[in-house]
């Protein structure tokens, strides 16, 4: 089995059925959990992720700084973080 | 003598070892590795259904048992198969195609003919380009990597998707499709088997141009009709269309079979083997509002051999117990007391169930009970699931009883005639 982990994601269902994914929220040090807003979305594509594996849609996003991609897997109906190099 | 078909552009895009690639492509870490997709040796179907090109490398082939594979490679990584992971990396696969192309056919799991004729202006006219740009999409929207075969009908298209390499595309067009298919062997053409590429053995013939130049005439007399559909095949001749995507082939027999969890040593374990076929046979039937006319089985022994027996029904029928009992009857005059290891019960001579001629024989009454009896149990299965009744028979082996060929069966390629 793949050791991906899946991670927890706020996200928005639009009319057309479309997702848009709003915030990845993490687990702090305290173990109390926070929201991270995705500040943008700049790119939305179905990709096969190298790293991580697996395919779904890949969403290039920006957390403030940070840039990285945000796959969601429709088969597993879970989302998946990846960095960039 | 070129016809009008020739115009036709047809792709066949074929995924470089399937199962291997996606699970490479699910688990990064397998990347690069010698890999095996295997089946179960527990549950006896201990074979190599599809290995990486690292692992072809060291001599492992499809198709050989587990132990031969280790052997080969003693380092080869083996993961089992999982089929629902496949059939959906199929379906999406498929999806990608149909943004070019509503003629999109199927042929197993991994490999389908699209008929791209009409959407060829989008690229200029450039098979190639087009094929090309599906093949990157399919890389990187899925991470797998196929390879494809274009040419002006189907069994050409199939044969340079064979012929190319990982990722690669080969055109087979009217123009040069001689230099390229004549001088190959003739067992690389579809429907070629090692049977008929024997019998061409024994008339002379080893190429595919050897082939094409034979007398159909005499071609018929050695090999009977397939001797001419060969040979229409080698000239590129074969018209056949590319059906669209939701196209349902008739059906022409449902059968079920198995390897069996233990060799079926004497009648009783035959007849419960029977009878766990027959039920998912007559299942399949009463579903397609199908009669079968006829009942085949076939028997497989240790060494892999096996023959296949057939025989008629007195009237069109549905029912497990009639199927069972005709597929009994017939294993019990043919067996001689071999072990076997799996067996295969398939209903053929189909019929709608609606258009019946009634009868006048008790039999057929028991036969008309029996239906309904049948149908209650279908509800029965379709609310609580397999296995919530069976007959008092199975609970003498669990073991043997406790296969469901009906939702454990598995769609094969269809066969290309």
């Amino acid at each position: 089995m793949p050791a991906r982990e899946p991670i927890e994601v706020i996200h928005r269902t639009t009319r057309e059925g479309k997702v848009v994914p709003l915030a990845i929220v993490w687990e702090d040090e305290c173990g109390g959990q926070r929201d991270y807003p995705i500040d943008e979305i700049l790119d939305v594509r179905n990709a096969a992720s190298t790293k991580l594996g697996g395919y779904g849609v890949r969403f290039h996003v920006r957390l403030r700084r940070a840039y990285r991609y945000l796959y969601y897997h429709w088969n597993e109906y879970k989302w998946y973080i990846e960095k960039i190099e | 003598m070129r016809c009008l078909f020739d115009n036709r552009v047809i792709a066949h895009v074929d995924a470089n070892s399937y199962y291997a690639s996606m699970e490479m492509m699910d688990d990064p870490s397998l990347t690069g590795k010698a890999l095996a997709v295997c089946g179960r040796v527990e549950e006896r179907h201990g074979i190599v259904l599809a290995a990486s090109p690292e692992a072809k490398w060291f001599g492992v082939k499809t198709g050989q048992a587990n132990w031969e594979a280790l052997r080969c490679c003693p380092r080869l990584t083996i993961v089992p198969p999982d089929y629902p992971k496949y059939i959906y990396g199929c379906k999406d696969m498929r999806r990608i195609f149909l943004d070019y192309t509503p003629l999109v056919e199927g042929f197993g799991l991994d490999e389908a003919f699209l008929d791209i004729t009409g959407s060829l202006h989008r690229f200029g006219g450039d098979p190639v380009a087009l094929v090309q740009e599906i093949l990157e999409r399919i890389h990187f929207e899925m991470g797998i990597t196929c390879s494809a075969g274009i040419s002006f009908n189907k069994v050409f298209a199939k044969f340079g998707s064979d012929l190319a390499g990982r990722k690669e595309i080969i055109r087979i067009g009217v123009d040069n499709y001689q230099e390229i298919m004549w001088p190959r062997p003739v067992k690389e053409l579809l429907n070629v088997g090692s049977a008929t590429n024997k019998k061409l053995g024994w008339c002379g013939i080893s190429t595919v141009g050897q082939l094409a130049k034979a007398d159909p005439e005499y071609l018929r007399r050695r090999l009977g009709k397939n001797g001419v559909t060969l040979w229409q095949f080698a000239n590129g001749y074969d018209k056949s269309q590319v059906k669209p995507i939701d196209f349902r082939f008739p059906v022409k027999s449902i059968s079920n079979s198995s390897t069996m969890p233990r060799d079926l040593i004497n009648e009783e374990d035959i007849a419960i083997a029977i009878d766990v076929h027959a039920e998912s046979v007559a299942a399949r039937l009463r579903m397609e509002h199908l009669k079968c006319r006829g009942v085949q089985v076939g028997l497989r022994f240790h060494d892999l051999m096996g023959f296949e027996r057939q025989t008629r029904m007195g009237f069109p029928c549905y029912t497990a117990r009639s199927i069972g009992a005709a597929a009994k009857r017939l294993v019990l005059e043919n067996w001689r007391g071999k072990p076997l290891r799996g067996i295969c019960v398939r209903a053929i001579d189909l019929v709608p169930d609606e258009l019946e001629q009634m009868c006048l024989l008790p039999s057929y009454r028991l036969e008309m009970r029996q239906e309904k009896l049948e149908k209650a149990w279908d509800v029965l299965e379709h609310r609580f699931g397999h296995g919530v009744l069976a007959p008092c028979s199975h609970l003498t082996d669990p073991l043997l009883s406790s296969i469901n060929p009906k939702d454990e069966h598995v769609i094969y390629p269809m066969s290309y005639m």
